[in-house]
């Protein structure tokens, strides 16, 4: 667009310089034909002048013959005539060859030529008249005057036929120029009219976009005046004018609104006509602004215009004089804002601030504020003061907390670069933590110092707040609790090595006796047999069989206090070797020969101490095959199942088997359910069981569950060595 | 064979200590069993000295089994004693006692004991460990002779 309006000046100012140059060049071509003209015309001039010199030559020579063949006076007349002539036409050819020096030279000659003829014409005459006719004629005899004469012809025949050529090509010339001259013209009137064309159609281009110009300028105007106009009504400001009677003029739909009436119920009524509840109030306003010609601005306004008997809302307006073209005041504008909802949002922050103050100065924790990275303190509550046992210090920046006044335990000052501040500020940390002492009225507190990061909405640290507690008597509780604690590890201590002398005690001197009893009561059995008699015997029987069952409990004994005991470190273990160990045992024992004993293997690894485990697995396997039913072999069946991290292995009797009642005490030490007699025992087996698998971070349970006998399990943390995977119940 | 070398018993339990002898004499074992009933007078028997001087009537043991548990010095002095003393050095010790505790037996093999056994309470067990004693300890080892 911008391109285009140039377009139609450019054609202009081409075609004109076009023009020019035509008319440039025809006026150079005219001017060359002029001359020519000139010279032309000089040219014909010359070569007639030149005819007639030589035609007033042969008169003269004519008259001379005849009056010298004669001697009569007549023929002298054409003489005399031409002679008189001669002069005239010699300045004639003068004037002609002027400007010429090839001419002028020709023409001396010429002269010279014909000065000679006339000299000799004039002698013969001369002679003729003074009777000497026949002198004369020997004179013309003689051949000299047509010599002369023929020299004449000569010179003025090459002048002649020089100025025929010279005509000639100034005829050529003349016509180039003349060709020249039309070709000039008709190029300039082409480039005149191609101009004129040009500027037309550039004149009209232009016409037509100004008019489309002008179109679309009113159209944009009409455009935003409708912009205005919508913005006018529904911009969020209410907006009137009113004239000096204070009548509205113009009212948009806000103000209407905020005076709870329509936009018509304004226009032609006073201010106070429409806001009755105001109008005191604010018609002072619109006459001080008429009188003074001052605005009045940020007026505040509480009026119930718009809610009728609702709750008033606040405004805040501001009045502008309008005045005329003469600068006279003519009315008032006016601006006006619904404030309410902020006032009550100020309010409400207000009061939310107060509150969050009271909680600030409530509580009994120092609280500190500053800006991260800097580390200017911005502020902190009264408590910080008492906490620290000095005011606060109001630190520009990290490198005033050096001023700041605690201590570390050996009483060295802590350095400014060590607060939880400066640690967020420096190193970037999300929340440290320091415990320093401060020096509050002569005694050294502890107290802990707890720094958080402020962030803005982007989440980047903008600040930082710490929390100062005084945990002195936590301290102080805690070193009474550590040293307690370490009492107590110390009384444990030796009360644990007492039991280790105790359970060495028992292994070592119950078992003694029963050594004793046991010994001599089977001698007696051997040796004695025939004096013991059948009564004697099955006492000592008995003797022997008590020994076996105290040895058998103090056994078991040692093995539950043992478990409770022992430093139990756990290890990945593939149970199986385990399990056959403890078949063993259990066929070696009494009754234990003929039980049948399946294990499902692989078994799924497990993590366990091998010790433990071997008591655990024993004592579920012996109880498996003791609780048998009668007449009936022992069956028991082994298997285990992996779940994630932890293995179930399940050790199934088809024995008595466990009713439901019974299924959580029989876990217990000396828990038995049925008598010595039937099923001999320690009742301490399955204490050993849990205890055990306790030890080894498991769990044991009784799957009550199982249709007949028994189905027991033990639970243990995986392990990590082969048959890990892939086992389960078959 | 002129004479058989003496088993030295250390124990302070009689009952304990008849038992041993029964099942010597049970299995048939000749060798003279001396027994001792403390740490101290074991300690001077393997010495040599007081009433142990003499060497014709107290000579050095083939096997010394000993009690730990004993009254006045206990059994891991005696075995101290015993392996300082030159002339009983090389004797086999067999410990002998009732405890099965972890830190008994591991002391008792620093101290530099043959053999740790757990006496049995079972008689028909004692009987067969005598045996396997007698057998290996007495018959078939060979020590450095005194």
């Amino acid at each position: 667009m911008p391109r285009t309006p140039k377009l139609p000046s450019i054609a202009l100012t081409v075609s004109l310089l076009l023009l020019l140059v035509a008319l440039i060049s025809i006026g150079r071509t005219l001017d060359g034909v002029g001359r020519s003209a000139v010279l032309v015309e000089r040219g014909h001039r010359t070569i007639e002048a030149y005819g007639s010199l030589l035609s007033t030559v042969k008169d003269a020579e004519t008259g001379q013959r005849g009056y010298l063949l004669t001697g009569r006076v007549i023929y002298l007349q054409p003489y005399e005539t031409a002679n008189k002539s001669l002069g005239n036409q010699l300045a004639n050819l003068r004037g002609l060859a002027a400007g010429d020096p090839d001419q002028t030279r020709k023409l001396s000659q010429v002269t010279s030529a014909l000065t000679d003829k006339t000299k000799e014409l004039a002698r013969t005459v001369e002679l003729a008249r003074a009777g000497d006719r026949a002198g004369a004629l020997a004179v013309v005899e003689t051949n000299a005057g047509k010599v002369r004469m023929d020299r004449l012809r000569r010179l003025v025949g090459e002048l002649v036929s020089e100025q025929r050529s010279a005509l000639a090509q100034r005829r050529a010339n003349f016509d180039a120029a003349q060709r020249r001259a039309l070709l000039s013209a008709m190029a300039a009137a082409i480039a005149a009219v191609a101009a004129a064309l040009t500027a037309a159609w550039a004149l009209f281009r232009s016409g037509r976009r100004t008019e489309r110009r002008l179109a679309a300028s009113e159209a944009e105007l009409s455009h935003r005046v409708a912009e205005l106009a919508a913005i006018y009504d529904s911009a969020p400001v209410g907006l009137s004018y009113a004239d000096r009677d204070l009548r509205y003029v113009t009212v948009n739909e806000r103000l209407a609104a905020i005076n709870g009436r329509s936009v018509d119920a304004h226009l032609g009524r006073t201010v106070g006509q429409v806001a009755p509840d105001i109008a005191e109030e604010v018609e002072s306003i619109y006459r001080r602004v008429i009188e003074t010609g001052e605005p009045a601005l940020d007026v505040d306004i509480r009026s119930k215009a718009s809610t009728g008997d609702g709750d008033a809302r606040d405004y805040v307006a501001n009045y502008w004089p309008v005045r005329d073209a003469a600068g006279a005041i003519i009315g008032v504008n006016v601006a006006i804002i619904d404030i309410t909802d902020r006032k009550a949002a100020e309010a409400a922050l207000a009061a939310s601030e107060a509150r969050l103050r009271a909680v600030y100065e409530a509580v009994p924790v120092g609280i500190v504020t500053a800006d991260l990275p800097s580390g200017r303190i911005t502020g902190g509550n009264s408590f910080t003061g008492e906490i620290t046992g000095h005011p606060i210090l109001l630190s520009p920046d990290i490198g005033g907390y050096d001023e700041w006044v605690s201590y570390h335990p050996d009483g060295s000052r802590v350095a400014g670069h060590e607060y939880p501040l400066a640690r967020m500020a420096l190193l970037g940390e999300e929340a440290p933590e320091i415990e320093v002492l401060y020096d509050r009225g002569g005694t050294r507190r502890w107290t802990r110092i707890m720094g958080r990061p402020v962030r803005d909405e982007a989440g980047s640290t903008v600040g930082g707040v710490v929390v100062l507690v005084d945990v002195d008597e936590l301290r102080r509780a805690r070193e009474t609790l550590e040293q307690e604690v370490a009492a107590r590890t110390a009384d444990l201590a030796t009360a644990n090595t007492q039991l280790e002398a105790f359970a060495y005690t028992v292994s070592h001197d119950l078992r003694a006796p029963l050594r004793g009893m046991e010994g001599f009561a089977r001698i007696l059995l051997d040796d004695f047999a025939e004096a013991l008699g059948d009564k004697g015997r099955r006492y000592a029987g008995r003797i022997v069989a008590a020994a076996e069952r105290m040895e058998g409990l103090i056994s078991d004994l040692l093995t539950f206090s043992r478990l409770q005991r022992v430093e139990v470190s756990l290890r990945s273990i593939d149970p199986s070797g385990i399990i056959h160990s403890a078949i063993e045992d259990v066929r070696g024992a009494p009754g234990g020969a003929d039980a049948l004993i399946e294990v499902e293997e692989p078994l799924p690894s497990v993590l366990a101490e091998p010790v433990v485990l071997g008591h655990v697995l024993a004592n579920l396997l012996g109880n498996g095959v003791k609780f048998r039913r009668e007449g009936a072999p022992a069956r028991v069946r082994i298997w285990g199942e992996r779940n994630d991290e932890r293995v179930r292995l399940w050790v199934e009797d088809e024995g008595i088997g466990v009713d439901q009642e019974h299924a959580e005490r029989i876990f217990g030490a000396f828990e038995r359910l049925h008598g010595q007699e039937a099923y001999p025992g320690t009742g301490i087996g399955l204490a050993i069981v849990r205890a055990g698998a306790e030890r080894m971070g498991g769990t044991v349970g009784l799957d009550i569950t199982a249709e007949r006998g028994a189905r027991f399990w033990l639970e243990l943390r995986a392990g990590s060595a082969p048959h890990s995977e892939g086992a389960g119940v078959g | 064979m002129h004479q058989l070398s003496t088993v030295l018993l250390v124990e302070d339990n009689d009952d304990d200590a008849e038992l041993i002898a029964y099942a010597f004499e049970k299995a048939g074992i000749a060798n003279p069993l001396v027994r001792l009933a403390d740490g101290e007078a074991a300690v001077a028997y393997a010495r040599g000295t007081g009433v142990y001087a003499d060497r014709d009537r107290h000579p050095v043991p083939a096997l010394i089994l000993l009690d730990l548990k004993l009254p006045r010095r206990s059994g891991f002095e005696v075995l101290a004693e015993v392996r300082a003393n030159p002339s009983t050095q090389h004797t086999p010790v067999v410990v002998l006692t009732s405890s099965g505790q972890q830190p008994d037996i591991e002391r008792a093999y620093q101290l530099c004991a043959n053999s740790y056994l757990v006496k049995p309470v079972n008689r028909d067990a004692l009987l067969d460990m005598v045996k396997a004693l007698d057998a290996y300890w007495v018959r078939l080892n060979r020590t450095v002779s005194a």
